[in-house]
């Protein structure tokens, strides 16, 4: 296996994979500082280029994309206190008030070599887990499917920040635009009203592209934008203080273990346990009233979280070709693209290509720790970018890219409709994650209902014999219960609070 | 269930953005015809996404042509997807047909969508130029599978009539399934997988007893040893697989292969049409193409013009009676 990994690395001679792993570094960073553009929408901005990268470049470049933002949300985070992503408003706690006290320098470096330990404890993982996942999950029949799919999208919906309700809406919305086109088990031809471009169904790049791509640029053409000035730590102030590194380590390798773990579960893993690592800390913390006031774990916990959380994403996407998250969904996108059906038996028949994408996972963290602590200064000047400058680039680069894709003006009205749509709907407080994800899940969802409905010959009975698939689904309704409850209960507490003095209520 | 004929009412005339598009990529470069042929690039249209199998055959058979430059000038592979193949073959058949614009198409769209729903392209009325690869038809088991030939899946199927779950797909495989279960009088429970990776995911975790694949999809699967063909639906055994026994040695008169095949527009000059198939023709029996072609499981054919068109006609009305709206 070490072989196999070594290979991996081995693909990094070849200079275009590095030169794409340092491109997709900087530019994850770039929009990982930069707030109203995220990891999504950069990714769904160069999917039209997929084809062109093959697939190893294209993971490579993604996976850039994904570790920077994390990474460069972080930064904006502890210096400005500007969550760049919903992955880093946790860091922001602490890490901001370290800045307050003067340490934003060791904030900043604690947070990049806890990603960093989190990214080698990922690497492990998935080094032990993949191949024996990947046997495990060639078991799997379509009842299965069908189950991870329905808990992928209603943990999504359950557990995302965000109204239910709306999430239930826009992936009924998101599975509903997935029938259009041919059928894919009798071939049929469905809602496409006589034209041949309907035909081929939507375009998922176009889809993606107008509503994260397009709409994003048009929520930040919109929003007023005057961010303070930052002040960036010199290099010589990124030194933590050895209580600091001490206390920072064993926090960085459990906030690994959570974010591992809980990668490897559907849901919106990064962001979950960020959260879950943080209360994690406190609960251990023999000072937990620390936490809020610049405490070192708050930092390194989540920091290490999301970046393992990351990483073990990969997972369930290579392993069972099922993405849990629209990042994922747009990883799998880049691949479909190149012709490659991620599934059960892909390490097997593609070690290469799944060792290449672990070796860019790594190489991406190694370069962020190497590259962004000296260029902390540069990224946080970027702040001062006029959006309305940025705009026009990024709308322009969605319709080069849609087109380039498919050749078809069609793609790129249905890019534009679905920008300025998902625009609206966004000002309304609908997210497009929900979407995108019931998008991509839809065909999988339709062809695995339709084949356990074939072997069950429609007698629902056939579930119970299927125990792997009634214990997830079993799982998704506890999981929606308990969530259904807490925010029940969060809303009583809330009215309780709002009624005697409205000073208290600030979560929501 | 199986094969579904389908009514798409009708699919408005051609759009004219079909049209347009073959009309531009053929009006680029100047007026053909004048001097000798080629003067410009050949574009190959080919009607699965890049990266798919026939996309790789046909950039491997590019290749072999622009290294051989027998043709004077250079061929393109044009990836025009969608529409399960429709959209490329109707851009190939809709082109001008003055050989600067033909297609690597798989059969299916030319001999079996066509009985199912309306194309916007006449598959009688085709320049066939060459045969590229061939593609047998299998049934596959699982390694630990009870079944050890064909009579003894017959035998099982017979009586435990609609138990066995036979996994199809597109019409190349529905279809082969079909005519199997009339060939046998036998009925199986069919389910629909959309492709023979989906078919071999389900047959190595046991969730399927017998997968209907084409031999290039099983290809690795079989070589690991992890499922078994109980029967190949070739004329005779492939020297790719030669331990898979036919089905006409077990006595089943099924006979199933799809091809890729290089067709031009109708009404193709005879001295453009002969040129073409000469310069494909021998970039598929060249030993580049065979060995690319041969490590992707699929069997070269490269069979002339005649005796590819013969096939495809002789395939499309085997299809006939099996796709005849019947429910």
């Amino acid at each position: 296996m070490l072989d196999n990994l070594w290979a991996g690395f081995a693909a990094f001679a070849d200079p275009t994979y590095l030169i794409l792993a340092v491109a997709g570094v900087v530019l994850g960073t770039l929009v990982g500082v930069l707030p109203g553009i995220g990891p999504i929408g950069a990714m769904s901005v160069l999917l039209g280029m997929t084809t062109q990268l093959g697939p190893a470049g294209s993971l490579i470049l993604f996976a850039g994309i994904y570790f920077g933002s994390t990474y460069g949300g972080s930064t904006t985070s502890i210096l400005l206190n500007v969550p760049g992503e919903a992955s880093s408003v946790v860091t922001a706690l602490d890490g901001h008030q370290m800045t307050k006290r003067g340490r934003s320098g060791p904030a900043l470096t604690i947070a990049a070599v806890s990603s960093f330990v989190a990214g080698t404890v990922a690497i492990f993982g998935l080094m032990m887990f993949a191949p024996w996942l990947s046997e495990v999950a060639v078991e799997l029949g379509p009842p299965e499917y069908m189950a991870l799919c329905v808990a992928g999208l209603l943990l999504l919906a359950a557990l995302s920040s965000g109204p239910t309700a709306k999430a239930v809406v826009m992936i009924g919305a998101g599975l509903a635009l997935g029938t259009v086109g041919i059928d894919p088990a009798a071939g049929d031809l469905r809602f496409t009203f006589g034209s041949d471009a309907l035909a081929e169904g939507f375009s998922f790049i176009a889809l993606v592209m107008g509503v994260f791509g397009v709409a994003e640029a048009l929520t930040l053409a919109g929003g007023r934008w005057r961010p303070k000035p930052a002040k960036a730590p010199k290099l010589r102030e990124l030194l933590p203080s050895r209580r600091e590194s001490r206390e920072a380590a064993p926090a960085a390798l459990r906030g690994s273990t959570i974010g591992f773990l809980l990668g490897l579960v559907p849901g919106p893993a990064a962001v979950l346990s960020t959260f879950a690592s943080y209360v994690t800390e406190r609960k251990i913390s023999k000072r937990p009233e620390r936490f809020g006031t610049g405490a070192v774990q708050g930092v390194a916990g989540p920091e290490a979280a999301n970046n393992a959380a990351a990483g073990a994403a990969f997972v369930p996407l290579l392993v069972l070709g099922i993405p849990f998250a629209p990042t994922m969904a747009l990883v799998l996108a880049a691949l479909l693209l190149n012709g490659i059906v991620p599934g059960p038996t892909f390490v097997a028949d593609q070690p290469q290509l799944f060792w290449t994408v672990i070796a860019a996972m790594y190489i991406a963290n190694f370069m962020l720790l190497v590259l962004n602590l000296p260029l902390v200064g540069l990224f946080t000047r970027l702040l001062a970018i006029p959006p309305q400058a940025l705009m026009p680039f990024v709308i322009g680069l969605c319709i080069v890219g849609v087109y380039a894709e498919g050749n078809s003006m069609f793609d790129v009205v249905v890019m534009l409709a679905a920008g300025l749509l998902g625009f609206l709907l966004r000002r309304s407080g609908f997210s497009m994650a929900p979407f995108v994800l019931a998008v991509v899940l839809q065909p999988t969802l339709e062809v695995s209902l339709r084949q356990t409905l074939a072997y069950s010959s429609g007698n629902p009975g056939y579930l119970l014999g299927r125990p792997v698939a009634m214990v997830i689904l079993a799982l998704v309704v506890v999981a929606v219960t308990v969530s259904a409850r807490r925010a029940v209960r969060a809303r009583q507490r809330e009215r309780l609070a709002a009624r005697p003095n409205a000073g208290e209520a600030a979560h929501r | 269930m199986s094969i579904s004929p389908i009514r798409t009412g009708r699919r408005a005339a051609l759009p004219a953005i079909f049209l347009a598009g073959a009309l531009l990529a053929s009006a680029c470069g100047g007026p053909p015809g004048q001097g000798t042929y080629p003067v410009r690039d050949i574009q190959i249209i080919v009607p699965y996404p890049a990266g798919s199998s026939i996309d790789t055959t046909t950039r491997a058979l590019a290749e072999v042509i622009n290294d051989q430059g027998t043709l004077g000038k250079r061929v393109q592979v044009v990836n025009r997807e969608g529409g399960a193949g429709s959209v490329g073959t109707t851009a190939t058949l809709n082109a001008k047909p003055d050989g600067y614009t033909v297609g690597v198409l798989p059969d299916g769209p030319l001999t079996l969508v066509p009985h199912t729903e309306e194309v916007s392209y006449d598959p009688e009325n085709i320049s066939v130029l060459n045969e590229v690869t061939i593609s047998p038809v299998l049934f596959v088991v699982p390694e630990d599978s009870p079944y050890r030939d064909l009579g003894d899946l017959i035998d099982a199927a017979k009586a435990r009539p609609g138990t066995i779950t036979l996994g199809e797909g597109p019409l190349n495989y529905a279809v082969p399934a079909e005519k199997f279960e009339q060939l046998t009088d036998t009925r199986f429970q069919h389910i629909a997988f959309d492709g023979d990776q989906a078919t071999t995911t389900a047959l190595l975790g046991d969730n399927l007893d017998v997968g209907v694949m084409q031999l290039a999809g099983a290809f690795a699967q079989l070589r690991s040893g992890k499922v078994r063909a109980l029967a190949i639906a070739s004329a005779e055994r492939t020297d790719l697989a030669p331990d898979i026994p036919t089905f006409r040695e077990q006595d089943v008169a099924l006979e199933w292969e799809a091809y890729n095949v290089v067709v031009a527009p109708p009404e193709l000059p005879g001295a453009v049409a002969t040129k073409l198939s000469d310069v494909f023709g021998s970039a598929v029996r060249s030993e580049a193409f065979t060995k690319a072609a041969r490590d992707l499981g699929l069997v070269v054919s490269g069979a002339g013009g005649a005796a590819a068109e013969k096939r495809l006609t002789d395939k499309s009305a085997a299809a006939a009676d099996l796709l005849a709206p019947a429910q």
